[in-house]
């Protein structure tokens, strides 16, 4: 590892101040040293968020949530706000890495990091959410889809932080689930799913989003798939179909973790089951 | 018996909880410590046109590089001289080593690693054994047959490097005489030991042109005599110092950076140090044999077995390695703990442009194992006779002889295989769909190793033992445990030493199995002729016969009088009193007769069959062990091995694309974490073995080799498709049910 200056500003004006182009800012460090190690990274400066007081916190803010970018898994996995209103969130959080990575590992670094197999990616872009950035002068939000470009590419610009990510208000007979398939326990997904469907008073299907992960350049909506859903009563055929649909959408290589044909089959399995989970809990049954 | 027997816990245990005990790593000598680091092959196979150092050797900061120019021109090996330290003429691995240098830091060693440029002309590669093995492959050592071997080594060809034959009885007329003959193809991918603790060393040389190196590694004495012919220095100017080991699995027998450590300390004239990174580790040690294996087998219609023809075909790496001895073992051990007349076994040592593999735990074990009790199942499935029958029905026992000719004793197959199955079948299987249960059985033989231990009374009445071998794996506490038993004091009373080798008496490696089997029975000779030094002193004291001393509570005393007693305190006093003079006793003990260690393991799994996740809801490990020394260690050794057998079963392989490993970093060769774990079932079979120290069998090896079978076979059962292939991994299994769904 090459030698680099350490900064642990604790007011986050002071750390956006810092953001010059050498530094890169520090959450958690479970992806980042890593690539530091490997000289993938070799930063001259790198910018502790830890210090920075209250951007990890994790409240409700215009009827939905407001989620510190600082927020550790294991907080977002243990927080009734989440786990009762947004079950895919807290079910991904649930799964990354061991307790040791949970306690360390944000929800920001998860998604600055912008691994195609992010974890929380796949259940925030189903739950409509929005990431905020600020910037030394001001701060701006843009949908999740418009963070990601690539492999480790964001939309974030140089002097930019990613402070908080905001996630609508869930009104009743909506439904949320993440799936995901891994080699071991302890993997990055070969394959990850979330669903979420808002059913109206008839219980058809209102408005559904269906993202990715693992199957493409960046975590994806699977769109076809959702329209697929649109006004339509739950049966086995309609997940059958959404499955099938996501897997049109999925763009998947072959790689040392899993061939893309095995990839496309899991999208169809992860779909299917996340969908038909997502129905249920939205008519209150699981 | 009052201490062997007993659980409890390891002699060194609260060092090691407590963060104390000092690892290859963490030594620090006198003097500044300069930063070694190897310079390695990027080509698996290509030959060398130079190798310029001066802009390395211009660096500020570097004190010495080393290349092949610095060495003798040494060609080395137990089996094939085949290896040079450093390649001169030609690389033949991702990894082989080039040059090394030592500078004042990392970063200035991994910046002088960069600069050494190398000319390569790149060669044609081959990977696989049976690749190596075509008639149009190129040649990895063109005049391997002037190499000196060892001449147990036969039929040395093109890349073979090693062909040994087995023919027992009449394969013909056994094949003649069966009902049915199946014949199945396995293959077995390299895996790594994936030892916590990467390889390290710290070399120093003094005034007198003595070597000094730390190093954890299971082996002291064969690596000082390797170090010594590298590099050409009389053995005795090389001492090894062995620090506590994070693992090692057979990984650590083998010279890895320890000759370049050495070279560059006597160069640099400073001490210098090498710590391999993961990546390098996966790269540039002693990992397991890949196999492609051939199972043919002639049964009657009752599933007796008639006869198998068997062929192995083993990729060694670069080099013979221990790979010519293994795929010799294997040889042995290829048809399993049954009783076959007729035999007919081909084993090939082969070259490949690989990584040379070492001796990992239980050596050619899991790879025999997984082809021969795969095909065990199938047959009884297709003779529709339960599996377990099957095995006992054709079970060897004592008395039966291995393919090599050698008789067995102390084989308790029938039992080990019985208490695996009825444990399983204590409880019923769990409804639903796609939950299967499978088992299998295996054996090792331990032999013994050259030992010697040293073994004194202290003034104060305790114990010291005096060893050279390694404690890997709880032996010190076994040890310890046996001593204490013989001169009546409890665990506490014994101290263990395991000194260098200029101290310690010649000691066994830590491999095998067999490091208790051969250093138990030196303790055990030096402990009773210890005891027996007592009783001298003690008769005289007590004016009694010394064939009426007992030794018990820190105490000698009269048979049947204990009140007529002297305390082991007294007696270490008046030993240095005493004509005889101080109490201590070193024996020896030389190769012992080999012993089967059979193990049995079950596995009830459920598999998704979408997703062809695999997971285990019960696993059963029933062990043949002689006199279990302390069951707490055994239990260890026993889970310990079930997890790393559990990894080879569903998910590691080391894979190589164009000769480069795709995976060396943990990420993506998966090893079985505390998450992935089942609880594991042990059972112990106890019955005191003959050639064992009190009865003891070797117990390290047996529990990694049945887990790639059972869950093969537990697989098959659940969701009726049959994986030829390790690991066992989702895809494969997903794939087998689509194809059988689409014929
Ligand atoms: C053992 C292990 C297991 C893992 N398992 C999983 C898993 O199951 N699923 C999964 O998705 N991931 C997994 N990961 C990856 C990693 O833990 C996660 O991506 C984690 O959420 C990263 O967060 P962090 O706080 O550690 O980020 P860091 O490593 O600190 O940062 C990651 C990147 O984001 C940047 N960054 C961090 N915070 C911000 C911010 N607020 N604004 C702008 N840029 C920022 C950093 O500069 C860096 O480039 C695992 C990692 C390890 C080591």
């Amino acid at each position: 590892m090459r030698r680099f200056h350490y900064l642990a500003p604790r007011r986050l004006d002071e750390a956006l101040s810092l953001l010059t182009p050498d530094a890169v800012p520090l959450a958690g460090g479970t992806d980042l040293f890593l690539r530091m190690e490997r000289r993938q990274t070799q930063p001259d400066a790198v910018v502790d968020l830890k210090r920075i007081p209250d951007m990890d916190r994790i409240e409700p803010s215009d009827g939905g949530l407001r989620i510190g970018a600082l927020a550790p898994m294991e907080s977002l996995a243990a927080s009734s706000l989440i786990v009762n209103g947004y079950r895919a969130l807290a079910e991904s959080a649930r799964v990354v890495g061991s307790i040791q990575t949970r306690n360390r590992a944000t929800i920001g670094g998860n998604l600055a990091n912008a691994s195609p197999a992010a974890d929380t990616a796949t259940p925030l872009l189903a739950l409509g959410a929005t990431a905020e950035a600020g910037r030394v002068d001001g701060s701006r939000e843009l949908p999740l889809e418009q963070l990601f470009l690539g492999p480790g590419r964001t939309a974030l610009e140089s002097g930019e932080l990613l402070t908080a990510v905001r996630i609508p208000a869930m009104p009743g007979r909506t439904g949320s689930s993440f799936q995901r398939c891994v080699r071991t326990a302890m993997d990055i997904a070969v394959v990850n799913c979330a669903a979420f469907v808002k059913l109206d008073e008839d219980g058809a299907v209102e408005d559904a989003r269906i993202a990715l992960g693992a199957v493409g350049p960046t975590p994806l909506r699977a769109l076809s798939a959702e329209s697929c859903l649109q006004g339509r009563r739950f049966d086995a055929d309609a997940a059958a179909e959404a499955a099938e649909c996501a897997a049109h959408d999925a763009r998947p290589i072959d790689d040392v973790r899993a061939s893309a044909d095995y990839r496309k089959d899991m999208v169809r399995v992860l779909t299917r089951r996340a969908v038909e989970n997502a129905f249920q809990r939205a008519r209150g049954e699981a | 018996m009052k201490v062997v027997g007993q659980e409890l816990p390891r002699v060194e245990i609260l060092e090691k909880v407590t963060g104390q005990s000092v690892f290859g790593a963490d030594v620090s000598p006198a003097g500044r410590v300069l930063h070694g680091k190897m310079v390695r092959s990027p080509h698996p196979h290509a030959r060398i046109t130079a190798v310029r150092t001066e802009g390395a050797e211009r660096l500020p900061g570097v004190r010495a590089v080393v290349t092949a120019a610095d060495l003798p021109p040494v060609h080395y090996g137990n089996f094939v001289r085949d290896e040079e330290y450093f390649a001169r003429t030609k690389v033949r691995y991702v990894g082989d080593r080039i040059a090394a240098v030592a500078a004042v830091d990392e970063e200035t060693a991994e910046e002088a690693a960069r600069l050494i440029e190398v000319d390569y002309q790149v060669l044609p590669a081959v990977t696989s054994g049976p690749e190596a093995m075509a008639p149009e492959a190129p040649v990895i050592h063109e005049d391997h047959a002037d190499y000196w071997a060892q001449p147990s080594v036969e039929n040395r060809r093109g890349n073979v490097c090693g062909h040994k034959q087995i023919m027992r009885g009449d394969p013909e007329r056994g094949f003649a005489e069966a009902d049915r003959i199946f014949e199945h193809r396995f293959h077995v991918p390299m895996v790594h030991q994936t030892y916590i603790e990467p390889h390290t060393v710290l070399a120093q040389f003094d005034a007198s042109g003595k070597a000094t190196v730390w190093v954890p590694t299971q082996a002291q004495f064969p690596l000082r005599a390797a170090i010594a012919q590298i590099l050409r220095m009389p053995m005795t100017k090389v001492r090894v110092i062995p620090t506590e080991i994070g693992g090692g699995f057979g990984g650590k027998i083998s010279p890895t950076i320890e000759p370049a450590a050495v070279a560059l300390a006597r160069k640099a004239r400073q001490p210098v140090r090498i710590v391999m990174t993961r990546g390098e580790d996966f790269q540039g040690s002693n990992p397991r044999h890949p196999f492609h294996l051939r199972y043919k087998t002639g049964v009657r219609l009752d599933g007796t077995i008639t006869a198998r023809e068997i062929e192995l075909v083993l990729g060694t790496g670069y080099s013979a390695g221990s790979g010519v001895m293994i795929s010799q073992g294997a040889a042995v051990r290829a048809p399993g703990p049954y009783r076959i007349p007729n035999l007919r076994i081909d084993s090939y040592c082969v070259y490949t442009n690989t990584p040379t593999c070492g001796a990992y735990r239980g050596p050619a074990g899991p790879q025999l194992t997984f082809a021969s009790e795969s095909q065990i199942d199938i047959i009884a499935r297709e003779l529709g006779i339960d599996p377990v029958e099957m095995r006992l029905r054709n079970a060897f026992e004592d008395g039966d002889e291995t393919p090599a000719g050698a008789r067995l004793e102390d084989v308790h197959a029938r039992e080990t295989l019985r208490k695996a199955a009825d444990v399983m079948n204590e409880r019923p299987r769990p409804a639903g769909e796609n939950i299967g249960r499978g088992l299998a059985v295996a054996h090792w033989l331990v032999g013994g190793m050259a030992s010697s231990a040293g073994v004194k009374l202290n003034e104060d009445g305790t114990i010291g033992i005096l060893t050279g071998v390694v404690d890997l794996s709880g032996a010190s506490t076994s040890l310890a445990q046996i001593a204490a038993e013989v001169l009546g004091v409890s665990l506490d009373d014994v101290h263990v030493r395991t000194a260098d080798t200029d101290f310690a008496p010649h000691s066994t490696i830590s491999a095998g199995s067999q490091a208790l089997k051969s250093m138990g029975s030196a303790v055990l000779l030096a402990a009773r002729e210890v005891k027996r030094q007592i009783q001298q002193v003690a008769a005289d004291k007590l004016e009694a016969d010394l064939g009426d001393l007992e030794l018990d509570d820190n105490k000698v005393f009269v048979k049947g009088s204990p009140e007529r007693a002297v305390s082991l305190r007294e007696v270490g006093h008046l030993a240095l009193e005493h004509e005889r003079g101080p109490i201590v006793s070193t024996q020896s003990v030389s190769r012992l007769v080999p012993h089967p260690a059979v193990a049995a393991h079950a596995a009830e799994v459920a598999v998704d069959p979408e997703t062809g996740h695999v997971r285990i809801l019960r696993y059963v490990a029933v062990q043949d062990v002689g006199t279990a020394v302390n069951p707490l260690s055994v239990r260890g050794q026993i889970e310990g091995g079930v997890m790393q057998g559990l990894g080879q079963a569903l998910s590691e392989a080391c894979t190589f694309t164009d000769g480069k490993m795709d995976n060396p970093n943990l990420l993506d060769y998966k090893i079985f974490s505390a998450l992935d774990a089942p609880a594991v079932e042990t059972h112990l079979i106890q019955h005191p073995c003959a050639s064992g120290p009190l009865g003891a069998k070797g117990v390290g090896e047996p529990p990694i080799i049945p887990p790639p079978a059972v869950i093969a076979n537990a697989v098959a059962d659940a969701v009726g498709v049959r994986i030829h292939d390790l690991p066992i991994t989702p895809e494969k299994i997903v794939r087998a049910l689509k194809a059988r769904r689409q014929p």
